[in-house]
């Protein structure tokens, strides 16, 4: 429990180099903001929450990668509309 | 000392009971009063000025010139999403958490962008100070040491938005 005033939460830097984020490095991103295991939180409960978060992020990491290969899909056939068959197959290939 | 510690502005505190920050907009209020627009500007490497609890306005930042910058970074920083922005307050029904008014923001992220950081700066881009002409600030964020992307994300992230976790809270307990 806080004390009483104002407090200021704790934030997390995520960087990433000549790439974006994978779907693994999202989810976990995701999974702190759907679910929080309080550090007091009686044992059962946070096991059970614990054990719900592991599964929720099979489906994130799961819905992420076909959110990425749906985009690449989308981006794919307008290069080949506008003619830049190359490019399309670069973005495949990735 | 030049550089940053995470703290909530002690300035904000203050210009809350004049009324000076909207974060959501609201409800049977006599008068106008629109939501204000947020913004997270970075503290470049080794900055000269220091921010923390007595930071006041964004100029403290572009008065030292330690404002971050590089590709697919603007001056100024990135605006918060107003619709994703989420103040909570604790009602009687929910005892749990009775006395607690706390806000989420949404996560910030610069795309494609080579930058690094040693912090940021959370402020009001809607009411300035009158004497310096820029935004009020919020809160100073201090990274722990310099954060670098090439050419790739550079993303802060927000914590749950939760009584106990939430990035500004409140409580009378």
């Amino acid at each position: 429990m806080s004390s009483s005033g104002s407090e200021l939460g704790q934030f997390k830097v995520h960087t990433t180099s000549h790439r974006g984020f994978t779907p693994e490095e999202l989810a976990e991103q995701a999974l702190d903001r759907i679910v929080y295991v309080a550090d007091n939180a009686h044992p059962l409960v946070a096991e059970q929450a614990r054990a719900f978060r592991e599964n929720i992020r099979q489906v994130l990491v799961f819905y992420l990668r076909k959110a990425q290969n749906s985009e690449r899909t989308t981006i794919q056939g307008e290069l080949v509309r506008q003619d830049a068959a190359d490019f399309a197959k670069l973005i495949r290939s990735i | 000392m030049a550089g940053t510690t995470t703290a909530m502005c002690t300035s904000f505190k203050a210009e809350l009971l004049y009324g000076y920050h909207s974060f959501i907009a609201p409800t049977n209020f006599t008068g106008t009063r629109a939501v204000d627009t947020f913004n997270l500007a970075l503290v470049k490497v080794s900055p000269t000025g220091t921010y923390d609890a007595t930071t006041t306005s964004y100029s403290q930042l572009t008065t030292n010139s330690d404002e971050a910058s590089g590709t697919n970074y603007t001056a100024a920083g990135k605006t918060f999403s107003s619709g994703a922005v989420v103040a909570t307050i604790a009602t009687a029904a929910n005892t749990a958490t009775w006395g607690y008014a706390y806000l989420d923001v949404p996560d910030i992220t610069w795309t494609a962008a080579t930058i690094s950081a040693t912090g940021g700066l959370i402020y009001n881009t809607t009411q300035l100070v009158s004497s310096a002409g820029t935004g009020r600030a919020v809160a100073v964020l201090d990274f722990g040491g310099t954060k670098t992307s090439t050419a790739g994300d550079f993303t802060i992230q927000f914590p749950a938005n939760t009584s106990t976790t939430a990035i500004i809270r409140f409580s009378g307990a």
